[in-house]
């Protein structure tokens, strides 16, 4: 692949940071996740498992409250979940951050339309009392 | 099989998804739900689930190793992200009360289609139009390069793209997959971006449209940590490494081996789903 210099290439400190931002979360989700996998297989590796009807997950597993907990009392299941949801919140920090560039450059039609997305993620992710 | 066991064989099936996936241009979610329903007879909604977080995992880490977005013009995309994350919900909703049996024979659909667009080359005419008025309001306009120059482009029938994206939303919500294959064709074929353009702003779409959808398999529980665990973090290794080696080589007999795969993995669930074997 031919590495060509982008056109929008006049990145803003502020941007810049955010990117770096966006890329220690990403990276600080994979480290969670990994941990409770880890944690997982220690103590459950030898369990049978059975995948092949789906129950759903219990309360514990579905909502951020009881995960956080769950995490925080080392319950490797929790902990891998508590991972997934640092990956969940990324792409909507981005979003957030393309909105906040809009602020920056006074673009109102672009401000509204990252709001709305916002908005959408938003009741997708708190709609549920998630 | 043990959980170990389970965990080890579906993250190096992953790993493998992801790499052959970013080679192939497709990204490796698409191949996770048929591995885990057909390979190892997870029920469909965990599948759906766990392949969901690793497209979002794999855009993420793709963005986060990539330190420019290259061509993506980010107000096309958010612009568009409207119809794709409200397509999602749609899709997640729909996804709880779809039968099995027709989520596969959708998914093998979407796969064939995939694999024959993976296929299909792509021209590159966008210049000396009139600009589109809406797309001009909108100022869905940008300038890419090409044989050494600017040039300007515009977005042509808005309206077509956006519905379009909605239906991509629709089908990332309810089959677990980035869809990048149908965005990628409202933007080329319906809106006429030039396809530098189209693809980078896929990529920068594909996580949001697929968190959109997260939030309702969450709080659904379909979202099984156990499963998750292996196949995000395998194909985000995977998508991380492929990329690294599409850098290097055209990998133009890859293509064609992966589009296979995915034609005969679409046939077979297609096959499955109406012989009601997954239900």
């Amino acid at each position: 692949m031919k590495i060509v210099e982008p056109i929008e290439a006049c990145e803003s400190p502020i941007q810049r940071s955010m990117t770096a931002v966006l890329r220690w979360i990403t990276v600080g989700a994979g480290m969670v996740i990994l941990t409770g996998g880890v944690l997982l297989l220690l103590r459950h590796g030898g369990a049978p498992a059975a995948f092949h009807t789906f129950i759903g997950e219990p309360a514990s597993l579905r909502s951020v409250p009881q995960i956080v907990m769950g995490a925080f009392h080392g319950h490797a299941l929790a902990i891998v979940q508590l991972g997934i949801l640092l990956l969940i919140t990324t792409p909507v920090l981005r979003v957030l951050f393309v909105g906040i560039g809009y602020v920056i450059e006074r673009d109102w039609l672009y401000v509204t339309v990252a709001g709305i997305v916002l908005a959408v993620l938003g009741s997708s992710l708190l709609g549920h009392k998630l | 099989m043990t959980q170990l066991e389970f965990a080890a064989l579906a993250w190096g099936g992953s790993l493998a998804a992801g790499f052959l996936g970013s080679l192939a241009g497709l990204g490796g979610g698409v191949v996770i739900v048929p591995m885990l329903v057909l390979g190892f007879h997870v029920d469909v909604h965990y599948a759906i689930g766990a392949s969901l977080i690793s497209v979002i995992g794999t855009s993420a880490g793709a963005q986060a190793a990539h330190k420019r977005e290259g061509f993506s013009n980010t107000r096309l995309g958010l612009f568009l992200e409207i119809a794709t994350t409200l397509g999602a919900i749609c899709g997640a909703f729909l996804s709880t009360s779809t039968p099995t049996k027709w989520i596969a024979i959708l998914f093998g659909s979407v796969l064939l289609y995939s694999a024959s667009s993976s296929m299909r080359s792509r021209k590159q005419d966008s210049t000396g139009r009139t600009p589109d008025v809406l797309a001009t309001k909108l100022r869905l306009i940008g300038n890419y390069p090409h044989e050494g120059k600017l040039v300007p482009y515009s977005a042509r029938r808005v309206p077509l793209g956006f519905g379009l994206m909605f239906g991509a939303g629709t089908l990332s919500g309810l089959l677990g997959i980035g869809s990048g294959a149908v965005k990628v064709l409202a933007m080329d074929e319906a809106m006429q971006i030039p396809f530098k353009v189209s693809t980078a702003t896929s990529n920068f779409m594909i996580g949001v449209t697929a968190v959109a959808s997260a939030g309702v398999y969450l709080s659904r529980g379909y979202i099984n940590p156990a499963i998750a665990m292996p196949v995000t973090i395998g194909v985000l290794l995977g998508s991380l490494l492929g990329a690294r080696v599409l850098q290097k080589a055209r990998v133009k007999p890859m293509r064609i081996v992966f589009a296979i795969v995915i034609a005969l993995l679409g046939a077979e669930m297609i096959f499955n789903g109406l012989t009601g074997k997954l239900s």
